[in-house]
């Protein structure tokens, strides 16, 4: 720049530049169409959002809500029977399998009775079968 | 540039107001035309920065938190769009170098796309931080303080960096007219 003056006048006729007539409704029709398609595709997206949520939530819901027999539901173990565990506290007995609901009795350790071991057939080895010697 | 029209003009649209976004646009369309159109090569392409700009400003002032000047938000946008702009384009569209000397005379009247031009060339090979305190402070005529508003910096900065832009223009320009 050799001056202000120079630079002032540049700066005048830049400032002359104006947005076209047209971009001021060219952007608010576009700012329109991009909120009716939000608006369009807004209820779809949230009613699949809300039926997929459905899908995991129920299933999920009706399984905590089926019969005590069901093994997914939380156990419940009497706090009398983890007493010991808790340091300070003096009687200790283990929990009673028995005792948790939904559970069958086991039989105890000294009931059960060692499966009797089937005899295994001895293998024939070939007669023309050598023995390998170490040399 | 009346910060305070704006955030009230804010609050209307976050409050469900559409006009507010409508009186906004017109507000500010015609100095983010003129910033694209020296970020950005063409005039065409600074209408669509502009749009893209607004279109974001639709989303991105749903958010706004008034920690800084609506313009702020706009110039910084602009820039951003400005940059993909320029990144799509890159290879693709040619320039054509004006073969007359781009600084008129202060006699001469320009029109205001040799104007741009010669604004683009002379803020071109400015570092960033210089060439926003000249658009904003020389060219768009925002006060100091404005301009640092605009910038997140302080107005001695602006100060600074001015006083340094200035003076590596007028080398510049005293080499290329030694040339």
């Amino acid at each position: 720049m050799k001056d202000d003056t120079q630079l002032n006048e540049l700066g005048r006729a830049y400032r002359q530049l104006k947005a076209p007539r047209n971009l001021a409704p060219r952007i608010l029709a576009a700012a329109e169409a991009r909120a009716s398609r939000k608006r369009a595709y807004g209820l779809p997206l949230a009613a699949a959002a809300a039926v997929a949520a459905l899908m995991v939530v129920v299933p999920y819901l009706m399984l905590n809500k089926s019969d005590e027999s069901n093994s997914l539901r939380p156990m419940h173990i009497p706090l009398s029977r983890v007493q010991g565990h808790i340091p300070g506290m003096s009687s200790f007995a283990p929990p009673n399998l028995a005792d948790i609901q939904g559970l069958p009795a086991l039989p105890s350790r000294h009931d059960m009775v060692r499966p009797e071991t089937e005899e295994q057939p001895q293998t024939q080895l070939p007669a023309s079968f050598s023995k390998p010697t170490l040399t | 540039m009346q910060t305070e029209a704006d955030n009230e003009l804010i609050r209307r649209f976050q409050g469900g107001d559409a006009s507010a976004f409508d009186i906004f646009v017109r507000r500010h369309q015609d100095r983010i035309y003129r910033l694209a159109a020296v970020l950005v090569k063409s005039r065409a392409d600074a209408a669509d920065v502009t749009q893209e700009v607004f279109l974001r400003a639709l989303t991105g002032l749903k958010r706004f938190g008034f920690r800084s000047q609506p313009f702020t938000w706009l110039y910084a946008t602009t820039k951003n769009v400005s940059r993909e702009y320029n990144r799509q384009d890159k290879g693709v569209t040619v320039v054509p170098v004006e073969s007359a000397d781009p600084r008129p005379s202060a006699a001469e009247t320009m029109d205001s796309d040799q104007a741009v031009r010669t604004v683009r060339e002379m803020v071109s090979g400015l570092p960033e931080r210089q060439r926003d305190v000249v658009l904003l402070r020389i060219f768009e005529e925002l006060s100091v303080e404005q301009t640092a508003r605009v910038l997140g910096c302080r107005p001695g900065t602006v100060k600074a960096q001015l006083h340094k832009a200035m003076k590596g223009l007028r080398r510049s320009a005293a080499d290329s007219m030694s040339e």
